[in-house]
C-alpha cells in the first residue's frame, strides 16, 4: 500500500485531471460530429501528447477514446448519423425515439448506459488484465474463425422480415469487403485499377453513405412532412419524455447488464472490434424483447441502452490484451501502442513489472474519465440537443456537409466523398426495397477478419483431427451451425403460418 | 468585363511565372511532409518528430499529411505528379519505391520517378523465430526445417513471402505460408506458438525475451543487430530487402532544395528528440547523404528484381 499513495497522488493531481477532462470534452465533441469517431479523435490527438508525461499522455488519449465513444450516440440519436459504425444500432433504436419527441430521454439513457458499460469494463480490466491475458493468447486464428462464423450467423438473424434479403445484403457486404489487395500475395482484387481502394473501401465513407446520406436523400423527398415532425422533435412538453423514468430503468436494466458483459467479452478478444459488440448486444435485446422490427419503427429505449453499454464496454476491455500481451483488441488500443512507444514504454508482459505505477495511474485515470464522462455528457447534451430545434431546411445541408467532412477525413480526401455518394445511392435503394443495410455493413466489417482467420486456419490446421485441439473454435462452430438451423426452421414456420392463413 | 478579368488573371500568372522564388530562399512558405501510412504508426511517429525538427531548421512550418493505402502506393502514386517545387516531400520506407512497383504492375511509378535527399533511419528487417526455437542461425534453421518436414511461416506482406520463397527454393524447404495482417498479426502468431519462423520489420524488438533474431534481410548488417548475419552472408546470394527511411522529392526538383534538405536531415540525425524516439521505437538512426541514399535505392531495386526473377514471380 505504501507505493499506492504516490500513484493516487499522481493520478489525481490537478494537472492530470485537467488533461483527462480536456480529453473527455474533446472526445465528446468530436464524437458528436457525424462521421467522426474515436479512431479519428485519438489518432489526431497523438501528436499533442508528445511533450506530456507518460501518465498524462495516456490518460488524455483514454479520455478522448471514452468521450468520443459516448459522444457518437448524440449524432446517432438526433440525426440518424452514427459517428462511427459501432453506434449504428443506437441510431436504429434511438432516432425513432427522437422523432417521437423523446430525444432527451434517449440521449440520457444512452449516456447512462455508456457510463455504466465503461465503468464496468474498466473494473474488469483492473481486476483481470493480468490473468485473462494468458487465456487471450490462446485465442488464435482457429478460435477467431469459429467466433466470427457464429457472429455472422447471429447477426444475419437481425436481418428483418426476409432472411433471403438479409443474406443477400450480408453477402454483398462481404463481396464489397473483398475489394483491395489480397492479404498474402498483394494481388489486387476487384480494384478496377484504382489504387485508392488497395486497402479496401474506406469504412467510414461507406457507413456514412449507407446510413446518413441515404437517409438525407429520403428525407429531402419528404420535406413537408419533416417540417411538421421537427415540431415534434422539439420535444413534447411532458416531463416523462425528457427524463429517464424508473420504468425506463426497469426496461433497460437487463439490456445494460447484458451489454456490459457482451462488450467486455468482445473487447477482450483481439480483433473483433466495437461494432461486433454493439450489434450483438442490440440483436440480443431485440430478440429477448420479442418486439422484432417494431424496435426500429417506434424506437426502443432498451435498444439504445443495449447498444451504448456494449459499445463503451468494448474500449476499456480491449486494453486487456494490449496491456498484458501487447496485442491491441481495438482500433483505439492499436493507436495507444503508438502513444506508449512515443513515451518509450513497451506494452506487453513486462509492463506490469517495469511500469507498475504507470499502469495503476492509468487505471485511476480511467475511473476518473468515466466520472467526467457522466458530467460532460449530462451538461453537453443540452447544448447538442439544440440541434433539433433548428428547421430541417438548415439541418440537412449541415449534416450533408458534415458527412462530406467525415468522408473526406477518413476516406483519403475527395475519393472518400465519391465512395460516400455511391453508397448513399445504394443505401437509398436498399431502404426503398427493404434490404437490410445493417447486415450489409456487418458483412463488410467482419468480412476481412473472417477471410484472414479462415485462411490462417487452413494453413495452420493440416488435418481435421487437429481441430480437437481447439475446443473453443469447435463450440462456436457448432453454435453457428445450430443458429443456421434454428433460423431456417423459424422462417419456415412463419411462412407456413402465412400460407395457412 | 469578363475578358478584362481573364486578362488580369493571365497577367498575374505570367508575373508569378516570371518571378520564381530563388531556390536558395526555399522554403518561402509552409511545406508539407507526405506520409504513406495512417497516423499513429512507427513511420508516422518518427515523421512527426522529424517535421518538428525541420520546422526549426528550415524556418518554415512543416505540416504532416497522411495518405495511407497499398503500402504507401497511394501516397507515392499521387506524389509523382506533384509540382517539383519543394512544397511537398515524402518521408517513408524506401520499399514503397523499390519493391511495390515491381510486384504490382498496376502501379504507374518506379523508384526513378523521385529524387532522394537522404536517409535517416532503417527498419530492422529480420527473419525471426520464437525465443525457445532450437536454432540460432540460418544453418540451424534449415536443419530444423528439414527434420520437421514442413514448417509454418508467418507472412506479413508480399515482400515477406518473396524472401521466404527465395530461401525455400535454394534450401529445398517445404513451407506453409500463414498470411497475417501487419506486424502485430505476426507477433500474435509467434507468441502463441503457432508458427516456426517469421519475417519482421523490426516490431519484434518490442517484445524482449520472446523472439530470436535469426538473420538480417538487409544487404549490410543492421544497426541494432551487429552480431546477426545477413541472409547474403548465410549463403543466400541476392536475397535481401533494404528498408531505410528516406526523404524524397518528385523528379525535376532544384538541386539547391535537395542540398538544403540534405543538410537539415544531417542535423536531425543528431537531434536529441530524434535520438529519443529512435531508441523507443527500436529504429536506429542511420544517416545517409543524398548520393548514398540514391545509390542504395538503385542497388536495392535491382537486387529485388533479381530475387523476383529467381523465384519466377509474376507481377499481378
Amino acid at each position: 500500500m505504501d507505493s499506492f499513495l504516490p500513484v493516487l497522488e499522481a493520478a489525481f493531481a490537478p494537472g492530470n485531471l485537467a488533461w483527462i477532462l480536456f480529453g473527455v470534452t474533446l472526445g465528446y465533441l468530436v464524437g458528436a460530429l457525424p462521421g467522426l469517431g474515436k479512431g479519428t479523435a485519438t489518432a489526431v490527438a497523438i501528436p499533442l501528447t508528445f511533450y506530456l508525461s507518460p501518465l498524462a499522455a495516456i490518460a488524455f488519449l483514454v479520455g478522448i477514446a471514452k468521450g468520443s465513444t459516448a459522444g457518437s450516440a448524440v449524432s446517432a440519436i438526433l440525426l440518424n448519423t452514427p459517428g462511427e459504425p459501432s453506434s449504428t444500432p443506437t441510431a436504429m433504436a434511438g432516432y425513432p425515439l427522437a422523432r417521437a419527441g423523446k430525444a432527451q430521454k434517449a440521449l440520457k439513457m444512452g449516456l447512462f448506459a455508456s457510463v455504466i458499460g465503461d465503468l464496468f469494463s474498466t473494473i474488469v480490466l483492473i481486476l483481470v488484465a493480468q490473468e485473462l491475458a494468458e487465456y487471450a493468447l490462446g485465442i488464435g486464428p482457429v478460435e477467431l474463425t469459429g467466433i466470427l462464423a457464429f457472429s455472422l450467423v447471429f447477426i444475419a438473424g437481425l436481418s428483418g422480415r426476409s432472411m433471403i434479403k438479409g443474406l443477400i445484403a450480408g453477402l454483398f457486404g462481404i463481396l464489397v469487403s473483398c475489394i483491395g489487395l489480397e492479404v498474402e500475395t498483394g494481388s489486387p482484387r476487384l480494384t478496377f485499377g484504382l489504387i485508392e481502394v488497395y486497402d479496401g473501401l474506406p469504412l467510414i465513407p461507406v457507413a456514412i453513405g449507407m446510413l446518413a446520406l441515404s437517409e438525407m436523400m429520403i428525407q429531402i423527398g419528404q420535406r413537408q412532412r419533416l417540417q411538421e415532425e421537427a415540431d415534434l422533435l422539439r420535444g413534447s412538453g411532458i416531463r416523462e419524455d425528457r427524463v429517464v423514468t424508473l420504468g425506463d430503468w426497469r426496461r433497460s436494466a437487463r439490456a445494460i447488464l447484458r451489454g456490459c458483459l457482451i462488450g467486455t467479452g468482445v473487447g477482450i478478444l483481439p480483433g473483433l472490434g466495437a461494432s461486433v459488440g454493439s450489434f450483438l448486444s442490440y440483436g440480443a435485446e431485440r430478440r429477448a424483447s420479442g418486439r422484432g422490427a417494431d424496435f426500429e419503427e417506434t424506437g426502443a429505449i432498451e435498444g439504445v441502452a443495449a447498444a451504448e453499454s456494449a459499445d463503451n464496454a468494448v474500449v476499456p476491455a480491449s486494453f486487456v490484451p494490449l496491456f498484458a500481451i501487447g496485442i491491441p483488441g481495438s482500433v483505439i488500443a492499436a493507436i495507444l501502442i503508438g502513444a506508449f512507444t512515443i513515451q518509450g514504454i513497451t506494452p506487453g508482459p513486462l509492463l506490469f513489472l517495469e511500469n507498475r505505477d504507470l499502469i495503476l495511474g492509468v487505471y485511476m485515470s480511467m475511473i476518473a474519465a468515466s466520472l467526467f464522462l457522466l458530467l460532460i455528457g449530462y451538461f453537453g447534451q443540452n447544448v447538442f440537443a439544440r440541434i433539433v430545434r433548428v428547421s430541417p431546411a438548415l439541418v440537412m445541408p449541415i449534416v450533408v456537409f458534415l458527412c462530406c467532412l467525415g468522408a473526406y477525413l477518413q476516406g483519403g480526401g475527395a475519393f472518400g466523398i465519391g465512395v460516400m455518394a455511391l453508397f448513399g445511392v445504394i443505401g437509398f435503394f436498399a431502404k426503398k426495397y427493404d434490404f437490410s443495410f445493417v447486415t450489409f455493413l456487418i458483412g463488410f466489417v467482419i468480412g476481412p477478419s473472417f477471410e484472414l482467420s479462415l485462411r490462417q486456419t487452413l494453413g495452420l490446421v493440416t488435418d481435421v483431427s487437429e481441430l480437437l485441439d481447439h475446443p473453443v473454435a469447435l463450440v462456436f462452430g457448432v453454435l453457428a451451425v445450430f443458429g443456421v438451423w434454428r433460423l431456417t426452421v423459424l422462417q419456415r414456420r412463419q411462412r407456413e403460418a402465412i400460407v395457412g392463413d | 468585363m469578363k475578358g478584362l478579368l481573364k486578362a488580369f488573371v493571365a497577367a498575374m500568372f505570367a508575373l508569378g511565372a516570371a518571378l520564381p522564388a530563388s531556390a536558395t530562399d526555399w522554403p518561402t512558405g509552409p511545406i508539407t511532409m507526405l506520409i504513406g501510412y495512417k497516423a499513429g504508426g512507427g513511420t508516422d511517429t518518427k515523421g512527426r518528430v522529424l517535421a518538428k525538427i525541420l520546422t526549426r531548421e528550415l524556418g518554415q512550418q512543416v505540416n504532416v499529411i497522411n495518405r495511407a493505402g497499398g503500402g504507401q502506393a497511394v501516397a507515392l502514386e499521387g506524389f509523382k505528379n506533384e509540382e517539383p517545387n519543394g512544397d511537398m516531400f515524402f518521408f517513408g520506407a524506401v520499399t514503397g519505391m523499390t519493391l511495390n512497383p515491381q510486384i504490382n504492375s498496376a502501379l504507374q511509378f518506379t523508384a526513378d520517378d523521385y529524387v532522394y535527399a537522404g536517409g535517416l533511419t532503417e527498419f530492422q528487417v529480420t527473419m525471426v523465430a520464437p525465443a525457445d526455437a532450437p536454432f540460432d542461425d540460418m544453418a540451424g534453421f534449415v536443419a530444423y526445417a528439414k527434420e520437421k518436414g514442413k514448417i509454418k511461416y508467418a507472412s506479413l506482406s508480399p515482400g515477406a513471402k518473396i524472401v521466404m520463397q527465395a530461401i525455400a527454393r535454394q534450401s529445398g524447404l517445404e513451407v506453409d505460408y500463414i498470411p497475417t495482417k501487419g506486424g502485430r498479426g505476426m507477433v500474435q502468431l509467434v507468441l502463441s506458438g503457432q508458427v516456426d519462423f517469421a519475417y519482421s520489420g523490426g516490431i519484434h524488438a518490442r517484445y524482449p525475451g520472446k523472439f530470436k533474431t535469426i538473420a538480417a534481410v538487409s544487404t549490410r548488417r543492421l544497426g541494432n543487430y551487429p552480431d546477426t548475419e545477413t541472409l547474403v552472408e548465410a549463403g543466400y546470394e541476392g536475397v535481401a530487402i533494404d528498408a531505410p527511411t528516406v526523404v524524397a522529392f518528385p523528379k525535376g526538383i532544384d538541386p539547391a532544395i535537395v542540398a538544403k534538405m540534405e543538410a537539415a536531415l544531417k542535423v536531425a540525425s543528431t537531434d536529441p528528440d530524434m535520438m529519443k524516439i529512435s531508441k523507443s521505437i527500436n529504429m536506429p538512426i542511420v544517416y545517409q547523404t543524398a548520393a548514398e541514399a540514391s545509390e542504395l535505392v538503385k542497388e536495392s531495386a535491382a537486387a529485388i528484381r533479381v530475387m523476383l526473377d529467381t523465384i519466377g514471380y509474376k507481377a499481378s
